[in-house]
């Protein structure tokens, strides 16, 4: 059989083509960093901001390694969404807790952000707080869950 | 039919399979849990198998009752649940467009229901608001 160069060449470079396409699309819609093996879902919202996400993501990865491996092993879903703490007596109307950035989901690798649609450094700085303490929470989970 | 065309045919019926694998059922061979989750193209039927994911690792007891008292999950609803015992009695309708936290909390209330039928029970929002309230306190973490 006879090795054409070129065409090596060119099915290289498309197979390259597709992959960075493929990167793309998927941040997109969630945070994916190839080179750490990291994917994270963002299920966003339209009265928050899927931006300062993923800012806060950056930062993570940026300023303590530590940190961002631990989220990417126990966070695999950010939903922008309230966050319940229960059901209220027997009209079942359901509780929000505001005093809360945000809650993790025990039994999941979810973690929920309050919607904020501001994009500004306050906002990214507490979202950046809150995603560190929730993957705590989950390490925490999954480590107890182990044992 | 050559060899081509039939390994193409199987490849496409591999592919089929995990694909309604992956949305249309939950097995648990493990817990003796089998669920099935009638399609929703909304995206909804994965959100069903997170939520059914949280109940196992962190509500073991509401998961068991889940497994024991329900057979099939319509995710096609548009309010937050309902249980109806005109459809099968085993068959839950659950909303999963809340997210998976209310999802979760939404398929405890409606197994709820659900073991009030089989248990001869008279029915009681109360008592399955006050699960779904208990579920919501216990899985969720400030």
């Amino acid at each position: 059989m006879k090795i054409n160069p070129k065409k090596i060449v060119f099915s290289l470079g498309f197979t390259i083509l597709i992959f960075i396409l493929f990167i793309l699309v998927l941040n997109i819609f969630s945070y994916f960093d190839p080179f750490s093996f990291c994917y994270i879902k963002i299920n966003y919202n339209v009265d928050g901001n899927k931006d300062t996400i993923k800012k806060a993501i950056e930062i993570i990865k940026n300023e303590d390694k530590k940190e961002y491996k631990k989220l990417c092993q126990y966070v695999n879903l950010i939903v922008e969404r309230p966050c319940y703490s229960g059901r209220l007596g027997t009209s079942g109307m359901l509780r929000l807790n505001e005093d809360f950035v945000g809650c993790y989901i025990k039994g999941s690798k979810i973690i929920y952000l309050k919607p904020e649609k501001e994009d500004d450094f306050y906002v990214t700085k507490k979202r950046v707080g809150a995603i560190k303490k929730y993957s705590q929470k989950s390490q925490e989970f999954w480590g107890s869950f182990r044992k | 039919m050559t060899y081509k065309a039939l390994l193409n045919i199987l490849v496409f019926l591999i592919l089929l399979v995990l694909i309604c694998w992956k949305l249309f059922f939950y097995i648990d061979f493990k817990n003796h849990c089998y669920l099935k989750i009638l399609p929703s193209f909304s995206g909804g039927n994965l959100t069903i198998k997170k939520a059914i994911g949280i109940l196992k690792y962190a509500s073991p007891n509401d998961y068991k009752n889940l497994c024991t008292y329900v057979r099939t999950i319509d995710p096609n609803y548009l309010g937050g649940g309902r249980y109806w015992t005109s459809l099968d009695p085993k068959t839950i309708l659950v909303n999963p467009s809340w997210g998976p936290q209310l999802t979760a909390e939404i398929i405890v209330h409606e197994t709820c229901h659900s073991m009030q039928y089989f248990q001869k029970r008279p029915f009681s929002e109360d008592e399955c608001y006050g699960e779904g309230d208990r579920l919501i306190k216990n899985i969720t973490v400030f």
